[in-house]
């Protein structure tokens, strides 16, 4: 009976507790400071509308809500769950339309961004560690204590790098600067920092099938280099506009490029080759020209390989055979290069390949100068083991009769396999003495083939030269061949001579003596000097005296000769005034001439009349004196009217051949104002008269 | 001017005499000088220039 009440008594207990009771709606179960506990679940079959705060710190007032693990709160759209700690609010929220970031994706997710809107730092955590941090400034990579910060300033557009440890102000560095004219494009700084824990070795590329990108340096010297994605490095003159571009290493469109000098200072160089190598396994540099590689120089540092050279240069023309010297079959070694036919040798073991010799009488000089003569050939090798081939040659001079060696190259390898590839190589060359009817022949060797079978090739765009050290200039100079020759002067000799010894040629101008025919001495010349002077050579006239004049002293005493008067008339026609006394003049045609001469001071001068006929009765005739005749000196007393001043015999004639001898004076004539010649004789019938007279003048 | 002279022999081909008898010392009419009283068939009056090569006869 005790067992059955206590069981209904349970009954009861349990029909009570465990009836589900019935609450009428909005019914609030339990109190703020209680909670309802459900045990196996709760289930709300409408909705389960949980209690909302404006943020989770307001939540925290409840206890129930801030100590339980798992208590549930809204804040805005936001569904917040206490963590397992109950330490701090989770957003759990889901919200496919909503302003939440799915876990697995977004698809045009709203908000557009991710991240904080009141002022704190986003960390990105990853082994429960934050490694990446967005402060309000940039992105700020986390190592250990030390700090990386990479920043974008939005109002600058700069972008800095900088590092900081925990707690201090970072420093930073720009990297980037702006462009003013778009905001697209950002220019590397000058100063580049790189993370040392990224690869040493950064690169700047642009997508596959991308359009490219643009690094555009600095403008000098009106001259833009930049990077074009599609066709390399190029350069574009800001005042032309021309580009030029490097393609595969090829030079195309202008030809200017400004290089540092050795001073460091941007100069124009020109470049008119197709391309410029360092020549591998050497330190030759070549140029490309027309096809051809050619050696240029030795660079700076370089011991072995080119060099040397620079002076004549012989080809290897295979195709063009010389005969045989010495028994060996030998082949050009030309001034000009063929390009005609290929022109190939090939062997396959050890020994000579080929030889060359230079065409007759050439170098033609006398000595073969020191240094480093150039091998520039063509060679491949096939077959064989995976040794290299070897290559070296031999420079002799043929005399006419004997080969005799000079010099032997070094080994070349051929490492380029079965690769027709230019190979250099140079021969150390002393200085030679040859004659100039001596040849020059290169044999090349093979050696180490250990099966392979070694080609060289000549001719048909594989032109061998060698570059020699003879000069393309003077090879000798009155039979002297040293490099470097001097002139010098001397004196000896009989005759002016060129001496030519060693390396000097000296110029002999002997003194001018009695033997020798040379330059006049100084002091010879002062004696030469003192014989004639300046006043002489004015006043010395040989060839040139003033007219009508010589030279004669006319002084008591030694003295310079002094101009004296010297003329001769000629004969002229007499057209002086005549007057005949008597009863008729002698007439008709007439013929009257004089000539006078004056030598110094004394006048010598004749008069001849001649009439066709003869006048009548005629005792005397005046003459006056002729124009240009000198005045006769009257010694400053025989100045009255008819003075006699002079006198000489005269005649007059009734023909050219019978004449009476008679007188004829000079006188002044009756009116004192001039002179004239009167003479007179007996009466006749006269038609000539003539006289010579000599007086003197002042 | 007028003047007696020689008379002249036109026919030569060549230069010729042209003599002028001297009257300055003579104040009467040249027609009544000696030269043309005495020789007319010498001596002429004539009204023309005396030639610059004219030579002079002192009549006597």
């Amino acid at each position: 009976m005790k067992r059955l009440l206590l069981a209904l008594a349970l009954m009861t207990i349990s029909a009570i507790c465990y009836a589900q009771p019935q609450y009428p709606i909005n019914q609030t179960i339990g109190a703020p400071t209680t909670l309802v506990t459900s045990r196996g679940g709760f289930r709300a079959d409408s909705s389960l509308i949980i209690p909302t705060y404006l943020d989770t710190t307001k939540a925290n007032i409840s206890p129930y809500g801030k100590n339980y693990a798992g208590a549930i709160i809204r804040v805005g759209d936001s569904v917040y769950m206490r963590n397992a700690t109950a330490t701090k609010w989770i957003n759990i929220s889901q919200s496919g339309g909503g302003n939440s970031w799915l876990i697995g994706g977004n698809i045009n997710p709203l908000p557009p961004y991710i991240g904080t809107k009141d002022e704190k730092e986003l960390d990105f955590i990853t082994f429960d560690t934050v490694r990446m941090r967005m402060p309000s400034n940039g992105i700020k990579r986390l190592q250990g204590g030390a700090r990386k910060y990479l920043l974008y300033d939005t109002t600058t557009k700069y972008v800095y790098y900088g590092d900081g440890g925990v707690g201090t102000t970072p420093s930073l560095q720009q990297v980037t600067d702006v462009d003013s004219v778009t905001t697209n494009n950002i220019y590397v700084n000058q100063i580049n920092y790189y993370d040392s824990l990224v690869a040493p070795q950064h690169t700047v590329k642009t997508k596959a099938l991308d359009g490219g990108f643009y690094i555009y340096s600095n403008i000098f010297n009106s001259n833009l280099f930049y990077v074009d994605a599609y066709d390399g490095f190029k350069s574009y003159n800001t005042t032309t506009g021309s580009i030029s571009s490097f393609k595969n290493g090829n030079v195309t469109g202008t030809k200017e490029y400004y290089l540092p000098d050795t001073s460091g200072t941007l100069a124009l160089k020109e470049y008119t080759i197709d391309s410029l190598k360092r020549n591998p396994g050497t330190d030759s540099v070549f140029a490309q020209k027309n096809g051809q590689w050619v050696f240029q120089y030795r660079d700076s540092v370089g011991v072995s390989g080119g060099g040397g050279g620079g002076g004549k240069i012989y080809y290897f023309n295979g195709g063009v055979s010389m005969g045989t010297f010495g028994g060996v079959p030998m082949y050009e070694l030309g001034d000009t290069a063929v390009t005609g036919a290929a022109a190939n040798f090939t062997r396959a073991t050890t020994g000579n390949i080929a030889n060359f010799i230079t065409d007759v009488n050439k170098p033609g000089l006398l000595q073969i100068p020191a240094g480093v003569w150039t091998i520039d050939a063509y060679f491949s090798e096939t077959g064989g083991g995976s040794n290299n081939a070897e290559i070296y040659a031999i420079l002799e001079k043929w005399d006419g009769s004997t080969l005799t060696v000079i010099a032997t190259s070094p080994v070349e390898q051929l490492t380029n396999g079965s690769v027709i590839d230019l190979y250099t190589f140079g021969i150390s060359v002393p200085t030679t003495t040859i004659s100039t009817t001596d040849r020059i022949v290169i044999q090349f060797y093979i050696q180490n083939t250990n099966g392979k079978t070694v080609t060289l090739y000549t001719q048909n765009g594989y032109v061998g030269e060698v570059h020699t050290t003879f000069t393309t200039g003077i090879g000798a100079l009155n039979g002297l061949t040293a490099p470097t020759q001097t002139f010098a002067v001397g004196t000896s000799g009989t005759d002016f001579n060129i001496s030519s010894a060693t390396s000097t040629h000296t110029f002999n101008l002997p003194t001018a003596s009695a033997t020798n025919r040379g330059a006049l001495s100084t002091t010879d010349w002062s004696t030469f000097n003192g014989k004639i002077g300046p006043s002489d050579t004015s006043v010395f006239q040989r060839k040139s005296v003033a007219a009508f004049t010589f030279k004669a002293n006319n002084t008591s005493s030694t003295a310079d000769a002094a101009d004296q008067v010297f003329r001769d008339s000629g004969t002229l026609t007499y057209a002086g005034t005549i007057t005949w006394t008597g009863t008729t003049a002698p007439s008709g045609a007439t013929n009257h001439r004089y000539r006078w001469c004056q030598i110094g001071k004394q006048v010598t001068i004749t008069i001849s009349l001649n009439y066709a006929s003869a006048g009548s009765a005629l005792t005397a005739v005046k003459l006056t004196l002729p124009a240009g005749c000198p005045n006769p000196t009257n010694f400053g007393t025989l100045t009255a009217a008819n003075d006699i001043i002079g006198s000489a015999w005269a005649f007059l004639g009734t023909s050219t051949t019978a004449a009476t001898t008679s007188r004829v004076l000079l006188q002044n004539n009756a009116g004192n104002n001039g002179y004239e010649f009167n003479i007179s004789s007996s009466s006749g019938n006269y038609r000539t008269a003539g006289f010579t007279l000599t007086y003197f003048t002042d | 001017m007028t003047h007696i002279r020689q008379k002249l022999d036109l026919t030569a081909k060549q230069e010729i005499a042209y003599t002028v008898v001297i009257t300055n010392d003579w104040t009467q009419p040249l027609e009544e000088h000696p030269s043309i009283v005495e020789h007319p068939e010498i001596f002429e009056i004539v009204d023309t220039d005396i030639p610059e090569n004219a030579q002079y006869l002192k009549y006597a």
